[in-house]
């Protein structure tokens, strides 16, 4: 996380860097509209934005380590939750401004969660019929995956002046950073003479391996600038769309805890819907006086 | 607006070539790969796998046990269980064979499309059964060989391809060896006493076969042509005893002797001439001995333990299969048994020096015990287990391991 947090502090110093180097010395800054006007056609910004993260993973083929012979497979399949789980993510942003217009790229630290459950049974027969010998196991599975996210996004901006909503559009690929499970098993045991619940500690371990190390994807949304003097806040929701497989299928079956209780992860796509906030500053012509904003609206 | 355009297209440049890096589900690699618990959903149900073999269309063909309750609470037999996977592993089918017939044991062969294996009948005094299944695991057919008590059966590498049986007789307190045809006839059939009067070793057998007591590491084999071993009782102990089945004496023609039932080999393979491949057990210890010369011809002679590596990892008394095979293209011998951390211990030797190549483990979390291992098609791995789900449910496992993860073992 820290070595990300360097690399993007990194990338925007160089952004900035080259930014200046492109500013010419031209005075703008002159009440002259119309030249205003035109330079007002272009702007990079750059900036930093943060926020929260839910994600819906979506199912693509199931694997599974407990094959049933005597029961149906649906019986045990896993059970997702959809955007319950929340994540975090930090974005550097940088985006060149064309009438109305934009390209922007922002690097961003992505952390996502999403759970399965599953429920396994074992009976001899209905409980009213064979009170001792049944057990019912609860496997709840939280997945924590840290992503370096580099998405490519067109943005345009539909109207306004000093708030200017905009839709934007974009692909992203995804590189694994981290990932880790936890697995907490619960249930029923009649088998001892009574009814006995119970809750296992949970096993918790490192899963980097059973990630893809690459994944992309396409992504839409919309938001909101707020310009406030030279700098612009903004308020950014963005939709990400899975497009390929997020889970490793060489390495499915390669942690020997969880491949011991039963557990092989699905191939599965991840959606995710992300609300940041932030701050954008422009890159061009930063002198007192100077209003970035569109002045002839 | 040139600098935007060629910052795109860096990023489409920089963005394509991840395409090629992306996870996607190859059908080959999954059926080089998998674990499976084949589960069944009744609490009291307990399967134990025997054996493995690989199907001509990549799946596999499971031999196991299943617990047969006689009274409520008891199980008395290990009744007959056959299961079926695809190439994947996923189930296909299962055989759950009438209870009379029980006590199946390692060692099912492929002959012409058929799939045999020997196993006993309830009735009588545990009379052998030689059964033959089709690969759709249907037609199941028995044939009675008249041998009571069969501990070890192997197929013969003859032009019949028949097999070879290790059975005991108790009337007249022997081991017999005899050659069996696949239509069920005993064509060749010769006695080993285990010792007059030796009504111990009887009633230990005894529980052997009723799964009341120790169980013994029965094996029969072929060392070569007319030359053959049985690890069996044999004259008061538990011996490795080598026999041409023309004895007319009841005395092997040559034996390596142990100390009762407390000292022998767990598992014998024959490499060549007078060299095998072994593992031996002394009080509960066991002892790999990769590359051992035992006298085959004549002679009796005593266990020996020098060269042999100890394992302290190892289960007491635990099962050891030996497989030999090429990895690498080097001759290897993987010994595979259950460790005290149950969990199933694979340990790789050379075969022509008898040094060891690597190891590995395999299960954790939930017990696993070892029932065969066996080299698939695809120059993999399969481990035909039992598992205890939940710590408690014995099921059927298999473990494919993929050609290169074992090769890696054998560096």
């Amino acid at each position: 996380m820290k070595r990300l947090l360097l690399i993007m502090t990194l990338c925007g110093v160089v952004l900035c860097t080259y930014g200046q180097k492109k500013r010419k010395t031209t005075t703008y800054n002159k009440p002259n509209k119309k030249q205003n006007d035109i330079f007002l056609q272009k702007q990079w910004w750059i900036g930093l934005k943060a926020g929260v993260n839910l994600s819906d993973p979506r199912l693509d083929k199931s694997y599974a380590i407990l094959s049933p012979t005597n029961y149906e497979a649906t019986n045990i399949d896993k059970e997702y939750e959809s955007f319950k789980s929340w994540g975090k993510q930090i974005s550097l942003e940088a985006t060149f401004y064309f009438k109305g217009f934009s390209a922007s790229i922002q690097p961003t630290y992505q952390h996502t969660g999403f759970r399965y459950t599953n429920h396994f049974e074992w009976t001899d027969g209905s409980l009213e019929e064979n009170s001792t010998n049944q057990l019912t196991l609860n496997y709840n599975q939280d997945q924590q995956v840290e992503h370096f996210v580099l998405p490519l996004i067109l943005k345009y901006e539909v109207i306004g002046n000093k708030i200017r909503p905009y839709i934007q559009v974009g692909a992203f690929a995804g590189f694994l950073l981290n990932a880790s499970k936890s697995v907490e098993v619960s249930g029923v045991d009649y088998a001892s003479g009574g009814k006995s619940s119970f809750k296992e500690e949970p096993i918790i371990v490192g899963a980097k391996d059973l990630f893809a190390k690459t994944h992309y994807g396409i992504l839409g949304g919309a938001g909101v600038y707020y310009n406030l003097g030279n700098i612009r806040l903004n308020l950014d929701i963005q939709y990400k769309i899975g497009m390929t497989n997020i889970t490793s299928t060489k390495n499915r079956y390669d942690n020997d805890r969880l491949a011991g209780i039963g557990d092989a992860m699905d191939d599965l796509t991840l959606d995710n819907v992300a609300v940041s906030i932030g701050t954008l500053f422009p890159l061009r012509f930063l002198s007192s006086g100077f209003k970035s904003l569109d002045q002839k609206k | 607006m040139h600098l935007s355009i060629r910052t795109i297209i860096y990023c489409l440049f920089f963005i394509v070539p991840l395409s090629s890096c992306l996870e996607e589900a190859d059908p080959a690699s999954e059926s080089e790969k998998f674990i499976r618990f084949f589960d069944h959903g009744q609490f009291s149900s307990s399967f134990k796998a025997i054996d493995i073999i690989e199907l001509p269309s990549g799946g596999y063909l499971v031999l196991a046990g299943r617990a047969i309750e006689v009274t409520p609470g008891q199980v008395s037999y290990q009744g007959v269980y056959l299961l079926k996977t695809d190439q994947y592993g996923n189930f296909v089918g299962d055989l759950n064979v009438e209870e009379s017939y029980i006590n199946a044991l390692p060692g099912i062969t492929e002959v012409d499309g058929k799939y045999y294996f020997i196993c006993t009948s309830t009735e009588g005094n545990y009379m052998a059964q030689l059964a033959s299944v089709d690969i759709n695991l249907e037609g199941i057919s028995f044939s009675p060989l008249g041998l009571s008590h069969p501990g070890a059966v192997a197929p013969l590498k003859n032009i019949n391809k028949d097999f070879i049986v290790l059975s005991y007789n108790p009337a007249d307190k022997q081991s017999v060896v005899s050659i069996v045809s696949t239509s069920g006839m005993v064509t060749r059939s010769a006695s080993y006493s285990i010792g007059a009067g030796n009504d111990l070793v009887d009633e230990k057998i005894h529980d052997h076969f009723a799964g009341t007591g120790r169980i013994f590491p029965f094996q029969v084999g072929e060392v070569s042509p007319g030359l053959y071993f049985f690890n069996g009782f044999y004259d008061y102990s538990l011996s490795l005893a080598f026999v041409n089945l023309n004895e007319s004496d009841n005395k092997a023609s040559s034996v390596i002797r142990t100390e009762y039932d407390d000292v022998g080999f767990s598992t014998v393979v024959p490499i060549g001439g007078n060299v095998f491949a072994t593992s031996l057990f002394n009080q509960g210890d066991n002892f790999l001995y990769p590359r051992t010369t035992l006298a085959t011809s004549s002679g009796e002679s005593s266990i020996e333990f020098e060269g042999a590596f100890k394992l302290p990892e190892l289960a007491p008394y635990s099962p050891v299969k030996i497989l030999r095979t090429q990895l690498n293209e080097k001759n290897v011998l993987v010994y595979g048994s259950n460790t005290k951390s149950k969990q199933i211990g694979l340990f790789f030797y050379d075969e022509t020096t008898g040094a060891l190549l690597g190891n590995r483990y395999v299960g954790f979390s939930n017990p696993f015990e070892i029932g065969n291992v066996i080299k698939t098609l695809d120059g993999g791995l399969a481990i035909a287990g039992t598992t205890y789900i939940a710590g408690r449910f014995a099921r059927v496992t298999i473990i494919k391991l993929s050609k290169d993860e074992v090769e890696k073992e054998v560096k």
